[in-house]
């Protein structure tokens, strides 16, 4: 899968735009270092991440890369149960057993880094930030988030 | 085997107590040294101890510290329920296995001990969440106010000038007039170091939701939480502003297991103060096996101690620490298996003439109550707590049933429920949520978690108690600590009146209760046919209670030992009763309090 | 030959760009020829002038070489005009060293007064009088503490010797403070605004707020005077009786191994961080460790790398075990050609000039400023090695690992500074040294 392909489906399945999932200034290189953990052998069984680009080009042929993403890939097991984890790891940067079902309660089985955890988008979907990782100054939590990220009305 | 030049005093444990007392020694000109079981406090400790955290599956309070084998500790995730009767713990000949198998604790029930500890220098206070309350006056005369428990054998106009001292050493934000409840007095013009700490949106909200709300004739009155974690300047009664140097809380949501930058006092910093008198030395990797006794005099003449250079290398090296005055500051379960494998001239173990060593074993079972609000609450910003109601930590329903005060946690559903981590899984596994949906559910979802922690009492019993196990050791060959552990009705009745509390709070303020997902349980248990959720709290007490009655307690209330005169034995295991309050700042002060007398025994005796 | 190697780079460069997200390279190392890049001949004068902003153009659009390569300049060019000599019509180095014009800031202790009193007025011919180093903590809580960021001490040489810290500011920064009382207590805690100091910036000419932090070493056995920017100082120990640290005062020539240059600036709210040291302070992990160094002794293989010295920590005391300090980050490539450029201009006006013993470590800048709080700052982390020598990462089997919110970055760290009231105080921890006055006695 490309780096190019990788990113836009995670907007997809992410919500969030391309600007944070790859900005054009990456300081992050979080997209990269998420699709290289996928392609490195024995993460995901062989062959998966070409099914997850085939079934990426032709949910994007659709016109509708959401409606396709729900048609190609949602409605496939296989696929499906990758891109949930492909969200875990955007949403906390954690990578859950592959041929169980994702469940209320799974253990993770790693944190893929320390950046990936920091990154979590989670945390700001909420208005927070990853605990144990605040960038915001003495006594924020007094008032409102001045934002959800993304901002709703994107 | 090597012997140490003779010291002015030995302390074992470069904890709380520990440095609190070397620095105190040390400004006074005596010679310290200090045996660390765990790890030394280096540069580069908390850059190791948050990756290592960020790395964790399971974000527990032990997470940012890995196992250390020859000086073991407790951890949250073996603290399951036992069985009955208690199945053998694991593989006891391979201690590594064992320990990673079943955890450190051999425990024996009834219900399993919920608390845990670090070990390494700072100790725990590496994970402590900062709160530092003094205890209320009735807190120190439990039996002859309410007829249950011990009374300790000091007031709390006794402790009040070292609760003074303690909380300039930690650096606490606080508001004097706030926490003048329950007959809480201040010396005159007192001063806390910095200003309260700022409420989170969810304190106002709760805040205003009970402000007509009562218990037991107490008003659920939301205070700040004394909190040892920067906040605003004050100036001080000698016109300086006080600064400790060190940055601002930045609400990182994180102060248990590790604050990243800082911002809450930790042990190493006075244990830095310590080292920096120039008279106090610290040997690290070095755990104390055995207490040394001229069985003529009584008194202690040395410890002995094992040596290792690795977490799950072999022992290398061993000796004896000499000095003039001994004090364990090991932590309660720690410093009462120290001193009861001890035993090889005293069968009964050191200290422990009264039979009282490693008895009393209380914590604060914490009742967890959860749920969503009406409205966004905006969790996981913020100290991990930032206030609580203390209105209901006294009142004349202590001769029945136990008190609690209430945390109000700023963390969501984090503790009782794993969140954000079994939420988002459910979103994204069960409901196939992705993209805006998703986004969507959380912005409903998580923004109005909150969660309520009850703190509830536990009175002293013999029943409750840690013994070294005779047939599981560490790495190093040392016991490691058996645990007999309950909950009596006096605290089961606690938990029933926490449960009817959050009925009456929920109510007052439209939330709805959550009781889904519940991941801690630090043991379940009924009480008149409702089953009944424990969580530890991490409030180790009472195993070297003191007293004014040798046949019942441990030490005097210098923390001087009843049977040798040159040993002190300090910490939480001192406490008579636990009471309401988180301990720490408390056994601070009874730290200060020792460390006055130790000086004043030597000044005696030079 | 130059003109060659420009036109060589310049396709490099458009090569490196096509090919970015096809075959992104996470660490940023540019090729040697791209490192090999020389500066064009209308950039390379050196110049007095002290820039108000970077200047970013439209085709600078590669974040790792282009736009690092323009705040580095920006770096550079600060780094020159604040060394070029003080009131004097003479070049930088022109007879190897010169006095500074940086030198002739304002000295935080004479901005934050014991008494919480006004400062004197702005004065460059007062200020650069005498050199007094009394810090041998790079972060004070009073000025003559020796804290660091979580304990981690302070910084000795090979021979024994603490490193002194000094911390200055430009007028507009002084002017910031003095103008609005935040030079005390209770004017920070009657400060009802946000604090914003002034911000550089091109179009319209005005300086920014900026503060050069220096961290200084006394001249000693096996240091080569020639090959430091030097001063003549007094050096004060205050005494600290509960540590049995006596008032020492003594006079001794001091030779400059770092220099932090922070400057505000309207497109970088979160400040520009430029980081400079003297060559000779430390070996990088994994590269060859021969020669002399400052701060690190190949031989002493003992010694833990980049720990703080053993307690108690008196600047007094003789014979104190040196700190064995290793650079954890290597200097980008295209920084280090930037600096072997600008070496050649300091040794075409001297060969001797002091100044081509300075190297720049890196420039940390916000490059989305306006997103996050902290601006998203790039290089994620930066450390000076004698400045935040302690917390430049971990070295866990044999490789560096950093820590998220705890290794060294200016932006992640000077983000939580606040005045003594808990306000942000716009990057700088220098507002929380400021002292109370004194209620007048009734």
């Amino acid at each position: 899968m490309t780096l190019n392909d990788f990113a836009n489906l995670s907007v997809v399945l992410t919500g969030y735009p391309l600007s944070t999932i790859l900005p054009q200034l990456d300081t992050q290189h979080q997209a990269e270092e998420f699709l290289e953990f996928l392609q490195t052998p024995g993460n995901v069984p062989a062959g998966e991440m070409d099914n997850l680009a085939a079934a990426w080009q032709k949910a994007t042929a659709s016109g509708d890369p959401v409606q396709g993403v729900k048609t190609y890939i949602m409605a496939d097991v296989t696929l499906a149960r990758l891109a949930q984890n492909i969200i875990m790891l955007w949403y906390l940067g954690v990578w859950y057993d592959l041929a169980t079902p994702l469940t209320t309660g799974s253990f993770a089985i790693q944190v893929i880094s320390g950046k990936a955890y920091k990154n979590g988008l989670a945390w700001g979907t909420m208005g927070a930030h990853p605990m144990g990782y605040s960038e915001e100054n003495f006594g924020y939590w007094n008032t409102v988030p001045p934002f959800l990220n993304p901002q709703p009305s994107n | 085997m090597s012997t140490t030049q003779n010291y002015d005093a030995i302390i074992v444990g470069g904890g709380w107590a520990g440095s609190a007392i070397a620095w105190k020694l040390g400004l006074a000109g005596k010679k310290v040294l200090i045996l660390e079981a765990g790890i030394p406090f280096q540069s580069d400790n908390r850059e190791e101890f948050v990756e290592t955290f960020f790395l964790a599956t399971a974000k527990t309070p032990e997470a940012p510290y890995t196992q250390n084998y020859n000086a073991p500790r407790p951890s949250v995730l073996d603290i399951k329920q036992i069985p009955n009767p208690p199945e053998p713990p694991a593989d006891c000949s391979s201690p590594i296995v064992s320990i990673d198998k079943g955890g450190y604790f051999i425990q024996q029930g009834p219900m399993p001990f919920g608390s845990t500890y670090e070990r390494l220098a700072g100790g725990t206070s590496w994970h402590w969440l900062g709160t530092c309350l003094r205890l209320v006056p009735n807190d120190f005369k439990l039996k002859s106010t309410y007829g249950v428990g011990v009374d300790w054998p000091i007031s709390y106009n006794d402790l009040s000038p070292y609760y003074d001292e303690a909380e300039f050493e930690i650096g606490v934000s606080a508001d004097v007039d706030e926490q003048m409840i329950h007959g809480i007095t201040f010396s005159p013009d007192y001063i806390y170091p910095m200003q309260r700490i700022p409420p989170s949106i969810l304190d106002q909200v709760l805040t205003e939701g009970l402000k007509n709300v009562a218990i037991d004739n107490n008003p659920l009155t939301v205070t700040g939480t004394p909190a040892g974690r920067n906040g605003v300047s004050n100036i001080m009664n000698d016109g300086t502003v006080y600064n400790n140097g060190r940055r601002l809380c930045q609400g990182n949501t994180n102060c248990t297991p590790i604050c990243p930058i800082q911002a809450k006092y930790d042990a190493t910093i006075t244990l830095n103060k310590a080292l920096q008198t120039g008279n106090v030395d610290i040997l690290y990797q070095t755990v104390a096996s055995n207490i040394l006794i001229d069985t003529a005099t009584g008194e202690v003449t040395g410890i002995e101690y094992k040596q290792y250079e690795t977490k799950n290398g072999p022992q290398t090296g061993s000796g004896t620490a000499t000095g003039s005055k001994y004090i364990i500051a090991a932590h309660a379960i720690e410093a009462a298996k120290l001193l009861l494998m001890s035993n090889s001239q005293l069968p009964a173990g050191v200290a422990n003439t009264s039979g009282q060593v490693g008895r009393n074993l209380m914590d604060h079972p914490v009742n967890l109550s959860w749920g969503s609000m009406p409205d966004p609450v905006y969790p996981f910003r913020g100290p991990l707590s930032t206030s609580g109601i203390e209105t209901t930590r006294d009142g004349s329903f202590r001769n029945t049933r136990a008190a609690y005060r209430i945390e109000i946690g700023n963390e969501g559903w984090n503790w009782p429920a794993g969140s954000p981590y079994t939420q988002l899984q459910g979103y994204v596994g069960e409901q196939g949520l992705f993209g805006q949906d998703l986004i969507s559910q959380i912005q409903h979802d998580f923004v109005r978690q909150f969660r309520l922690g009850y703190l509830i009492e536990q009175l002293p019993e013999e029943t409750n108690y840690i013994v070294p196990s005779a047939n599981c050791k560490d790495n190093l060959g040392i016991p490691r600590p058996e645990i007999h552990y309950n909950l009596d009705d006096y605290t089961r009745a606690g938990f029933q009146a926490a449960e009817q509390a959050t009925v009456t709070i929920f109510g007052a303020v439209n939330a709805t209760p959550s009781t889904a997902n519940r991941v801690a349980t630090g043991g379940e248990f009924t009480y008149q046919n409702e089953t009944y959720y424990s969580n530890g709290a991490g409030h180790v007490m009472g195993t070297h209670r003191m007293g004014d009655d040798k046949t019942t307690s441990v030490t005097d209330a210098n923390m001087k030992s009843w049977d040798h005169d040159n040993l002190y034995i300090v910490g939480c295991g001192s406490f008579p009763t636990g009471a309401t309050a988180n301990p720490t700042l408390t056994m601070m002060a009874l730290a200060f309090k020792a460390s006055d007398a130790i000086i004043a025994d030597l000044d005696l005796n030079a | 030959m130059r003109k060659t190697n420009v036109i060589i780079l310049g396709a490099v460069i458009m090569a490196f760009f096509v090919s970015f997200y096809a075959c992104h390279n996470p660490t940023g190392q540019t090729s040697p020829k791209e490192a090999a890049d020389s500066l064009k001949t209308s950039e390379t004068a050196l110049r007095d002038s002290l820039p108000y902003n970077v200047s970013i153009a439209k085709t600078d659009t590669v974040l790792d070489t282009q736009i690092r390569r323009e705040f580095d300049k920006f770096s550079w060019q600060s780094f020159i005009a604040l060394n070029w000599p003080a009131d004097s019509t003479e070049k930088i180095g022109e007879h190897g060293d010169n006095n500074t014009v940086w030198e002739t800031w304002k000295e935080n202790y004479q901005v934050f007064l014991p008494d919480g009193s006004k400062p004197e007025p702005w004065d460059t011919a007062k200020q650069g009088r005498q050199k007094l180093l009394v810090q041998v903590g790079k972060t004070p809580t009073v000025l003559t503490d020796v804290t660091q960021p979580f304990l981690t001490g302070p910084l000795i040489d090979q021979n024994g010797q603490y490193t002194r810290f000094q911390i200055v500011m430009n007028k507009e920064m002084f002017d910031y403070i003095d103008t609005n009382t935040l030079y005390n207590y209770q004017g920070q805690l009657n400060f009802k605004k946000t604090i914003d100091f002034p911000g550089g910036d091109n179009p319209t000419k005005t300086y920014g707020a900026i503060m050069v932090k220096a961290s200084w070493k006394i001249m000693g056995k096996g240091d080569d005077p020639a090959r430091f920017h030097t001063a003549k100082a007094t050096i004060h120990v205050p005494a600290i009786p509960d540590r049995h640290i006596k008032d020492t005062t003594f006079q001794a020539v001091v030779g400059l191994v770092g220099l932090h240059i922070g400057t505000k600036s309207k497109t970088n709210p979160q400040w520009i961080w430029s980081t400079f040291e003297q060559v000779d302070n430390c070996p990088t992990f994994g590269e060859p460790d021969n020669g002399h160094y400052n701060f690190y002794d190949k031989s002493a293989t003992g010694r833990k790398i980049n720990n703080k010295p053993d307690e108690p920590w008196d600047p007094n005391r003789p014979g104190q075990t040196p700190s064995q300090i290793v650079r954890l980050t290597p200097v980008f490539s295209g920084t280090r050609a930037l600096t072997d450029s600008i070496h050649k201009l300091f040794t075409a006006v001297n060969p001797k000039s002091v100044w081509q013993y300075y190297e720049l470590v890196g420039t940390q800048w916000p490059v989305h400023a306006n997103q996050l709080p902290a601006g998203d700052p790039f290089p994620v982390f930066m450390a000076n090695a004698t400045l935040e020598s302690y917390i430049q990462g971990t070295v866990k089997a044999g490789k560096v690992v950093y820590t998220q919110g705890v290794t060294s970055s200016c932006i992640g760290c000077h983000n939580g500074a606040t005045t003594l009231g808990g306000r942000t105080s716009d990057f700088t921890y220098l507002l929380r040294t400021a002292a109370a006055v004194k209620p007048t006695k009734k």
